[in-house]
């Protein structure tokens, strides 16, 4: 009944205004992809142009929006029928409203190499509703502390080995008159902060607590949960100087513009800051625990992958590019481009941070927040962003940060036993 | 003291013109920040460029695809004034001057359409286009648009005609001109300075609007300025002097038209509260 | 043809305008707001379910919460713009000279985009920005100023900022309101000995309670469809801690699945807010006009 008074509406309307509701048509060959990566813009587009070189009868057009916006472009778009061929997707939780939307194609038979790939890859493009593939995953990222190798040495710094050593770092630095840790997630960009959460999170809760988390054993109001965030507001005094007001892209510059000496992100920052100051001497260590130990825990998690729109109109040329992403090909190019772990493994690197952030991939445990609770609204990270730079302010209390992000996902969250 | 005392004493431009510095520093600001490069910003916001360069402009341009957003804003604000006036005044002549049993209520129609929240209704606006073919569409924006604003012109249009003498198109009709050719050689021309407050209010309102374009464009060809401001400001928020620069383009079109219109803009926005 | 046919056919293009895409949208809102939503598919009618859970944990926190921030913003702009604005109207009424200059002037930023405005005095209030030096040079402040990132003064700023954008507009109107009292009015007043501020109260003021109705209404209007400055300064989550959060940032969020950055909407909930918010509007708005008629001296 609704939908027959939509459509006469809609049909006089289009009679009145003399509309002609002709979609835009595209050239057959042309495969339109979606990105959030705008730092990668350049890196991307050397990349396809392998792709190109290889397959003449396809052009690929990338287009990049700002992660702020890109979310929302991408659901409102597909709602409209206005999207890409291929999008990059969030993975996860994320994942989920399109697939159960209708807006993606399975990929189980398209793209049979996504069988190979590593179940950590491809755990964040799986849906939970047919336990199908619905994305090809390009990397696995960690989370570490990035740092100026030039400060560092400067300032007679040795990566530290224990919470002690870094602090004790972090306070030589400040009283050189380096700002310790870029850091900031005003306006909106928050997300960069939870990244610092979820890479102190392992050194304190260990590898058993995802499990605990997802079974009931463990909530967030744990003391061990409580104590990371503690842990990441006492490091406020080594924070960016008005720490409330600097934002993730303020951060990365004085990162990038050798004016901090650490900065706390996750794998893709690499390509971004050698393309953004190819002069930076930097690398990476995983955060230290209490205890030293040779191979600290490292949060990492499958940060994404690029799917099949269903209403694509070109969806065999898009399922080749796919296929091609899939390949170990792709992933050596992308780890060569883009200096960041790739969806496979067997990688070869001869970027020295690449290797630290592999050899951070032998002892890894989930992202937490990420992974396990960003399934559903209000998802755990919504409250952690909301919340942490109260937190760090010392307006609330890591206590009632973790009561508010467990309220939250009390609401939805079912453990498994 | 009392308050006689204070404004009998208190010299009232100075007052005056500490709001008028209020409100031109930003903007000075602005224009300084422009010629600078980011390092200058940073060590002194406020003091006069050491080299005037225009290089800042320059990588804006180049960088924000500032002049075809530029033209986007342009085409859908015109064509939202141009279909708004005609069909405003069209409407409001009707209503106004004859003696209808309905004209009242239709009216009122009308002006209910000044106080709704049609942001409240994007979702279903949204469906709507869909169905149309007009998402992504700089013509389904200048629908949108002269839609939205249609009951402020009715408004606006209604009260100027209805004090017009009637004598006015019965010496016309007795000619056997037609309604559309009284309406619009005879009383819009009387009224041209209602046609200036819509025409203005209208273009301000449309240009600088960016709720639809955010829910209706997704296409980088189609974007207006507000919202491809936006997202430059977003990605390029540490190069300050662009980001300056790329605001500065965004002021001119709006600046220049006020230099001009200044007082039929004052006008204008005196009479919306004075017109009841 | 028949006058009444006539008439229609010339009113015709404008309602068919506004019924289509302003009407039309509104009233199938008001009614999805009755039915359950899957994603983006209309399922089965539930009556008030929606409404329900627009005051239950955790909606009713954002409710309630965006819902202050929108009355603070009201009760703000009323204060810091319209009453200022009265006064700054007041003043340029006795100063003949210059009154089109500094009117002029007042008004500029209104010609400014609110996306563009935001954008700007986001950079002003930067750290490390020109507010901050400024403050800073003339010794009001120490360090780095955070004001935006900082959940007590956020909204603040905000509200001020929206008052600089649109402080010319109460300005011209009451100017326009005040010019419309015949001079003479004040002249007898002031053979009698009446002060400037005696006069305000007592002559200028109940005869300008039209125009003080057409502001308040309008700010009304305004400061519950707030949504850009927001937007573009906080993000759309209302930063630090939902503490900029209005009404309209919700409804979007909701509606365009932007909470988080996690795609999920809750078309049901979003519908069904936007019909609170629209009784709350149109039901304001008419008590508004109706009790400033009221008080409205018949001259």
């Amino acid at each position: 009944m609704m939908v027959r008074a939509r459509s006469l509406v809609a049909f006089g309307a289009a009679i009145l205004v003399g509309v002609s509701a002709a979609g835009a048509a595209f050239a057959e060959e042309t495969v339109t992809i979606w990105s959030w990566r705008t730092e990668d813009e350049a890196a991307m587009n050397r990349i396809f142009d392998t792709f190109e070189a290889a397959n003449p009868d396809i052009k690929i057009n990338l287009q990049f929006t700002p992660d702020a916006d890109y979310q929302n472009r991408l659901s409102t778009a597909l709602r409209g029928g206005k999207g890409p061929d291929i999008a990059q997707l969030k993975a996860y939780g994320e994942l989920q409203p399109l697939v159960e939307g209708g807006y993606l194609e399975p990929l189980n038979d398209r793209v049979p190499a996504l069988a190979e790939m590593p179940a950590t890859a491809t755990g964040g493009a799986t849906a939970v509703s047919d336990g199908k593939f619905y994305g090809v995953p390009y990397s696995v990222p960690v989370l570490g502390v990035f740092y100026n190798t030039d400060i560092f040495a400067a300032n007679g710094i040795a990566v530290p080995k224990t919470y002690a050593e870094f602090v004790a770092a972090a306070e030589k630095l400040k009283a050189a008159g380096v700002t310790p840790i870029a850091s900031g997630g005003a306006q909106g960009s928050a997300w960069a902060l939870e990244i610092g959460v979820g890479m102190i999170g392992p050194t304190i809760y260990g590898a058993g607590f995802y499990n605990e988390m997802m079974s009931g054993k463990a909530n967030f109001e744990d003391p061990r949960y409580i104590a990371t965030l503690k842990r990441f507001a006492d490091l406020k005094p080594y924070y960016s100087e008005g720490f409330a007001g600097v934002d993730y892209t303020t951060s990365t510059q004085q990162f990038i513009n050798g004016k901090a000496a650490m900065f706390f992100g996750g794998s893709w920052e690499n390509g971004s800051f050698k393309a953004q100051n190819p002069d930076l001497k930097f690398s990476v260590f995983p955060f230290p625990g209490d205890e030293a130990t040779d191979k600290p825990l490292v949060a990492a998690f499958s940060d994404g992958s690029y799917g099949l729109v269903a209403e694509s109109q070109n969806k065999d040329a898009a399922t080749k590019v796919l296929n091609w992403m899939a390949s170990p090909e792709f992933a050596q190019r992308f780890a060569d481009e883009l200096g960041w772990p790739a969806a496979r493994p067997n990688v070869t690197s001869n970027d020295p941070v690449l290797e630290e952030m592999i050899a951070m991939q032998a002892n890894t445990t989930p992202y937490l927040s990420l992974v396990g609770f960003r399934w559903q609204a209000p998802t755990a990270s919504s409250v952690i962003q909301a919340e942490v730079i109260d937190m760090v302010e010392g307006k609330i209390t890591p206590e009632k940060l973790a009561s508010d992000v467990q309220t939250a996902v009390d609401t939805w969250f079912k453990p498994k036993p | 003291m009392t308050m006689s005392r204070f404004f009998a004493t208190l010299p009232r431009w100075l007052v005056l013109l500490l709001w008028t510095a209020i409100v031109m520093l930003p903007l000075y600001v602005l224009v300084v920040s422009c010629l600078k490069t980011t390092q200058e910003i940073y060590a002194d916001p406020l003091g006069l460029p050491a080299r005037f360069t225009l290089d800042n402009f320059v990588s804006a341009w180049e960088r924000a695809n500032l002049g075809r957003n530029l033209v986007n804003s342009f085409i859908v604000t015109a064509g939202a004034v141009i279909i708004t006036l005609v069909v405003s005044a069209m409407a409001a002549y009707p209503l106004s001057r004859f003696q209808l049993g309905w004209g009242t209520s239709m009216l009122a129609l009308f002006l209910a359409g000044i106080m709704l929240p049609i942001r409240l209704a994007s979702v279903e606006l949204f469906t709507l286009m869909r169905a149309l073919g007009l998402l992504d569409s700089l013509f389904g924006l200048m629908l949108v648009y002269a839609s939205i604003r249609i009951p402020f012109a009715v408004f606006i249009f209604a009260n100027f005609m209805r004090v017009l003498p009637r004598e006015l198109e019965e010496a016309a009709r007795i000619d056997g001109a037609g309604e559309l050719r009284i309406l619009f050689s005879i009383i819009v021309p009387i009224v041209a300075p209602a046609v200036a407050i819509v025409a203005i209010f209208t273009t301000i309102a449309v240009w600088n609007d960016f709720f639809f374009p955010l829910i209706l464009i997704f296409d980088n060809d189609l974007k207006t300025v507000p919202l491809a401001i936006t997202n430059f400001v977003g990605q390029f928020r540490t190069d300050w002097g662009m980001v300056f620069a790329s605001l500065a383009i965004s002021l001119a079109p709006v600046t220049a038209m006020y230099l001009v219109l200044a007082r039929q803009i004052r006008e204008g926005a005196g009479i919306q509260g004075a017109v009841k | 043809m028949s006058r009444h046919a006539l008439a229609l056919a010339f009113v015709l293009p404008a309602l068919a305008l506004y019924g289509l895409f302003v009407l039309y949208p509104l009233l199938t809102s008001l009614w999805g707001s009755l039915f359950q939503w899957r994603g983006l598919r209309q399922m089965g009618f539930i009556g008030l379910g929606n409404f329900v859970r627009l005051f239950e944990f955790p909606n009713s926190d954002r409710m309630f919460g965006a819902l202050g921030h929108n009355v603070l913003w009201f009760v703000g702009i009323m204060v810091l713009q319209n009453g200022i604005g009265l006064f700054f109207a007041y003043l340029l009424f006795w100063s003949r000279k210059g009154a089109a200059f500094f009117q002029s002037v007042f008004f500029f930023p209104a010609m400014l985009s609110p996306v563009i405005v935001g954008a700007l005095w986001r950079l002003l209030l930067a750290p490390n920005g020109a507010v901050e030096w400024g403050l800073n040079t003339l010794g009001l402040h120490e360090g780095r100023l955070t004001v935006l990132g900082d959940s007590q003064w956020a909204l603040w700023m905000l509200i001020a900022i929206d008052a600089w954008n649109w402080m010319g507009l109460p300005v011209l109107i009451f100017t326009a309101g005040l010019r419309q009292i015949s001079y003479e009015v004040f002249e007898a007043a002031r053979l009698d000995g009446a002060g400037y501020g005696r006069m305000l109260f007592t002559i200028a003021l109940p005869l300008l309670v039209p125009s003080i109705s057409s502001v308040t209404t309008l700010s009304f209007i305004n400061t519950f469809n707030q949504f850009d400055i927001v937007y573009v300064m906080q993000g759309v989550q209302g930063n630090p801690n939902y503490s900029t959060d209005t009404l309209v940032t919700w409804f979007y969020r909701l509606a365009f699945g932007a909470e988080g950055s996690v795609g999920i909407t809750d078309i049901g909930l979003a519908l069904a807010l936007g019909t609170l918010l629209f009784l709350l509007l149109s039901v304001g708005s008419v008590l508004m006009l109706r009790g400033f008629d009221r008080l409205s001296v018949r001259p």
